[in-house]
């Protein structure tokens, strides 16, 4: 089934539980895939992404309780909205060798908490959540913490190895506090 | 205070003193003498569209609220009760029929009129109470062709004046077909920890830094294009009232094609020529070749890209962005949606190439709190190639977008405005077009 930012919407924990040689394995793979962020190994990053995903981080507002439409619709700018080509693009900016702000390079941390991963529709697809909590330290004093949460879906292959298929990544802040995202989530 | 024209600030030989970008009784008199003067670019006609709709901002570091009314006017006023100063709206955007203060109750409808209040009946003992009084505090509100401005300043001259000939500029991205543009829904908001005149004057005529600041985000998308090209062949900066643009007419879409979309160069080049016979060879051109542009004080945008973003400031140190996407109306959701992903890739807090310049503006600003640093001078010394005096192009034009001129130009009109008692003491081009 091809992904769109509207099932991601439809992501609420809803399914039954995985059992737990499942539930092992999928934070497993979270936790590797947090390593490998926090090392910049991006090309082993993509590795973990499918050919079909959808990777999309909306911006925040604020609205009443009142307001009649959602406040996350895909029509709506965004902060990432990717194919996995799209993210490659952006990846060239980094490789360049002439992206001087990354140079040198920021650290950071992530943390990955909340892990809960439940069945879906499709026998060997998982919708995951987590809270991610990103330190990142740069130059002398630059300091952010960057905290959200976020809703997967994740494809068990053939080999048993898992592909990140969608993800969507709430991040709190209407007003981001930081002047860029230069990170994946 | 000491005059900002001739001490801190030559703008015929190009040196700026630091101090205006960090000290805070000079940010003290910005608040004052530019952003309560100046016509302030607060919204666009498409995020207020219906009776109710409303969004919030800032003029200078005033909130305010811009509302449609039920008789479709637009209106402006400050988001602070009268009563007790409370804010009286919360939310970024929405529709509603009123404003509520959540401290006492007060009411206010969508033109800033307190419509009432909880026992009102409270006020009868005072004398002269009149509801009228007590409204929402409102500035003057003024269009251009959907961009929605405005000042608080009762004499400031018509928004046509302050704008001058720069709107004949501006048609070439709001006026090249029937329909007009529209914001795509959502503001992107982020902070800065840099002095709001950085991003201004980047985007009122510095196209130099692209050369260098951008040439990793552009190996991105432009790679297979040769990279950046800029040259002072067929290029310009145009200046009006302080307000600038500079630009390309080589036969490109140069930023257009930054943001690596195929279909949407294809769609640009299937409207050249309708464009073209509409507004010319020139502003055709301009409509998505190498450029940027900055109305003054601090609405900047891109041609091609088409960003629309505020730098509103919060101190000497640090700006707030506001940044939305245009589009032309006609345009297919398709075509709409390939720009606000094209946006997003280059000019977003996750932008490609934004991502350069948040990193520069900072540390330029940052590095002002060492007392010998800031008592330096900033070099904006390079000439341009010459004056184009052809009056084919309206205002104050230069030959080549390879230059400082408009950012000296930008930097007379700040002096100018932050050295004038009143209006009448800052001059206007006068109007050609």
């Amino acid at each position: 089934m091809v992904t769109t930012k509207e099932k991601l919407l439809e992501l609420k924990g809803a399914g039954n539980h995985v059992d737990l040689a499942t539930f092992f394995d999928i934070e497993r793979q979270m936790y590797k895939e947090a390593r490998l962020l926090d090392n910049e190994q991006m090309d082993e990053w993509v590795k973990t992404l499918s050919d079909d995903l959808i990777y999309w981080m909306p911006i925040r507002e604020n609205y009443l309780r009142k307001h009649r439409q959602a406040e996350i619709t895909p029509n709506r700018v965004a902060l990432y909205d990717e194919t996995i080509e799209e993210i490659k693009i952006r990846l060239i900016r980094n490789d360049s060798g002439m992206c001087w702000t990354e140079d040198p390079p920021t650290r950071h941390t992530y943390s990955i908490s909340n892990v809960e991963a439940f069945e879906t529709d499709i026998e060997n697809e998982f919708e995951v959540q987590s809270v991610f909590t990103v330190y990142r330290s740069r130059f002398e004093r630059d300091d952010n913490t960057l905290m959200g949460r976020r809703k997967d879906i994740l494809r068990r292959k053939d080999n048993g190895d898992f592909e990140l298929v969608g993800r969507l990544i709430l991040i709190q802040q209407s007003t981001l506090l930081t002047k860029n995202l230069n990170i994946f989530f | 205070m000491q005059k900002i024209l001739g001490n801190l600030v030559d703008a015929e030989k190009g040196i700026i003193d630091r101090r205006i970008f960090c000290e805070q009784d000079i940010y003290e008199l910005e608040l004052k003498n530019i952003f309560a003067r100046c016509w302030n670019f607060v919204a666009h006609e498409s995020q207020v569209k219906e009776f109710g709709d409303f969004i919030t901002t800032y003029i200078g570091e005033d909130a305010v609220i811009v509302t449609r009314a039920k008789d479709m006017s637009i209106n402006v006023m400050l988001n602070s009760c009268p009563h007790r100063g409370n804010k009286v709206c919360f939310a970024g955007e929405g529709k509603v029929r009123s404003f509520v203060c959540n401290y006492h109750g007060w009411a206010f409808g969508l033109d800033g009129a307190l419509n009432g209040m909880p026992a009102n009946e409270l006020y009868d003992n005072t004398p002269g109470f009149d509801k009228s009084d007590w409204g929402l505090h409102r500035a003057r509100v003024e269009t251009y062709k959907g961009l929605v401005f405005a000042t608080f300043d009762h004499s400031a001259p018509s928004l046509e004046t302050f704008l001058g000939d720069f709107r004949w500029y501006l048609d070439a991205i709001l006026d090249n077909d029937d329909q007009g543009t529209e914001f795509l829904p959502g503001t992107t908001r982020s902070v800065m920890d840099c002095n709001w005149k950085y991003p201004a004057d980047n985007f009122v005529g510095d196209i130099y830094h692209a050369l260098w600041t951008h040439l990793g985000g552009a190996e991105a998308t432009l790679a297979p294009y040769g990279g950046v090209v800029v040259t002072n062949e067929d290029s310009y900066q145009a200046s009006v009232n302080g307000h600038g643009w500079e630009f390309s007419v080589a036969n490109n879409f140069g930023n257009a094609a930054t943001m690596g979309d195929k279909e949407i160069i294809k769609y640009m080049r299937a409207r050249e020529d309708e464009i073209t016979a509409k507004l010319g060879d020139v502003r055709a051109k301009m409509w998505g070749s190498v450029g940027s542009a900055c109305i003054f004080p601090s609405l900047a945008f891109l041609p091609g890209y088409f960003t629309f973003r505020t730098f509103l400031p919060k101190g000497p140190n640090q700006t707030e962005l506001h940044t939305w996407t245009l589009v032309p109306k006609e345009a297919s959701d398709e075509i709409k949606d390939r720009w606000r992903k094209g946006c997003m890739r280059t000019f977003s807090p996750t932008g490609i190439l934004e991502m350069d310049d948040g990193e520069n503006w900072e540390h330029a600003t940052a590095a002002n709190k060492g007392l010998v640093t800031r008592n330096q001078k900033l070099c904006y010394s390079m000439s341009p190639v010459e004056q184009d005096t052809s009056g084919a192009l309206p205002g104050t034009v230069h030959k080549g977008q390879l230059t400082d001129a408009n950012q000296r130009l930008f930097f007379k009109r700040y002096g100018e405005f932050m050295d004038a008692e009143t209006w009448d003491d800052i001059p206007m081009a006068p109007i050609t077009r």
